[in-house]
């Protein structure tokens, strides 16, 4: 099931609160923090999504959690507040519109970077530097390997995808051949 | 009648004449006088009015000759037998006529107008029939006499509705043929398009293998550094253009 529209409006307003206590970096890893063990774990997420468990044992649950994940308050009071609305399950929708909106806010682009074997750190900088100079923004670079693009490498920033794998030139010989 | 030639005189008994012994001729029997070359034989007037009574017709006397005559049913050649009374008939016949003039004119005029009537309707209806037998003979005749014409433009008629269905049949049959053979051709144009597409999609999917395959085993380290340093030299002019089209900014 989606959340689109209703993490969009929690995530909205959790921004403008990070915002008013000039907390949008903390508030934004604490929710993302806590959204990604929500989705990793099923147990949780079944135990906070269930209606039959009492409304008071699932949020002593979700304090205790975010007591052990170091979580600050104005985010405990949001995750309680999602959990009393019966939106916890968009809690990983929420985490990602929130970090979109703190990045924007930070002037911040996430690029991620694919390539068919491994890339050292240094080129990665460099890769990152290219793009923070080509975007105007900070670029901040995620990597992972994909053994199916033979080589090259593959970047997706935003909507945008610059692809300089071999499994492209191939695709690309293949449809030249096929015109 | 007395008086009357032929008739017997008063008191006096009528005699036939006698008759002669029987003969044969022409192998008939006929009694004496009675022959058919004898006189006719005397005519009765008037004895016997009333009834046969050979007693009193032999006894004298007028009334008894007036009211009875002699009759001899054992032997017709008696010659005292007497025929029935020529004045008898003639009462009798008046008699007839004054009952039917009394009783039987009004019915009788009624009868025979109805009959005239019956017969002048039927003679209508039989005209009436008659007439049109008439017409219908003058209508066949003159059928039969322009039969001859009549045939031959039903035979025309025929002949120029068989030829129209011929044209129309053969041009039906030459346009499912046109049809037909167009569906062919499509179908061959279509499964030959197929075939080469199908040929050419399995060559070239076996020509990027082998190219995939040669790659893979020929690229080495060395190679995949060129590439990443070749795209990192082109990632930030294609990051400018915001292209999206893979494998171009790279390159």
């Amino acid at each position: 099931m989606s959340y689109d529209a209703i993490a969009r409006r929690w995530a909205r307003a959790i921004y403008e609160i990070g915002k008013e206590t000039s907390s949008v970096q903390r508030l934004e890893a604490d929710i993302s923090a806590f959204a990604e063990t929500y989705a990793e774990s099923e147990e949780l997420s079944g135990v906070l999504d269930n209606p039959l468990v009492p409304e008071a044992a699932r949020e002593a649950i979700l304090v205790e959690i975010a007591g052990k994940l170091n979580v600050s308050d104005i985010a405990k009071n949001t995750l309680r507040l999602l959990a009393r609305k019966r939106r916890i399950a968009a809690l990983p929708d929420v985490a990602r519109q929130l970090a979109r909106l703190a990045d924007e806010d930070q002037n911040v682009l996430r690029a991620e970077v694919t390539s068919a074997g491994p890339l050292p750190a240094d080129y990665l900088d460099k890769l990152a530097q290219e793009l923070t100079k080509a975007t105007g923004k900070k670029v901040v670079v995620s990597h992972k390997q994909d053994k199916s693009l033979i080589g090259g490498v593959v970047t997706k920033i935003g909507d945008r995808v610059i692809d300089g794998s071999v499994r492209a030139r191939l695709d690309g010989f293949r449809e030249s051949l096929l015109r | 009648m007395p008086g009357m030639p032929g008739g017997p005189k008063p008191g006096v008994p009528f005699r036939p004449r006698a008759p002669e012994p029987e003969e044969e001729e022409h192998g008939e029997h006929h009694c004496a006088g009675h022959g058919p070359e004898d006189p006719p034989p005397e005519i009765n007037i008037w004895h016997g009015m009333l009834m046969v009574d050979n007693e009193r017709a032999l006894q004298p006397g007028f009334f008894n000759q007036l009211l009875f005559r002699y009759e001899n049913p054992k032997d017709r050649c008696d010659p005292r037998n007497q025929p029935p009374p020529y004045l008898a008939s003639l009462l009798n016949f008046a008699i007839l006529a004054f009952v039917l003039a009394r009783f039987g004119r009004k019915p009788l005029a009624d009868a025979l107008l109805q009959r005239k009537q019956s017969i002048m309707a039927e003679i209508d209806t039989a005209t009436r029939l008659k007439e049109d037998a008439q017409a219908r003979l003058e209508e066949y005749e003159d059928r039969l006499e322009n039969i001859g014409e009549k045939l031959d433009e039903v035979r025309a008629e025929y002949a120029a509705q068989a030829e129209i269905e011929k044209q129309h049949i053969l041009a039906e049959a030459e346009e499912r043929r046109a049809r037909m053979r167009r569906d062919a051709e499509f179908r061959i144009e279509q499964e030959r398009k197929a075939a080469r597409d199908e040929l050419l999609h399995e060559a070239v999917a076996n020509a990027t293998a082998a190219a995939e395959a040669l790659i893979k085993t020929q690229m080495s380290a060395g190679d995949q550094d060129k590439m990443a340093a070749a795209y990192l030299q082109a990632i930030g002019a294609a990051v400018a253009k915001s292209s999206t089209r893979p494998g171009v900014e790279a390159r």
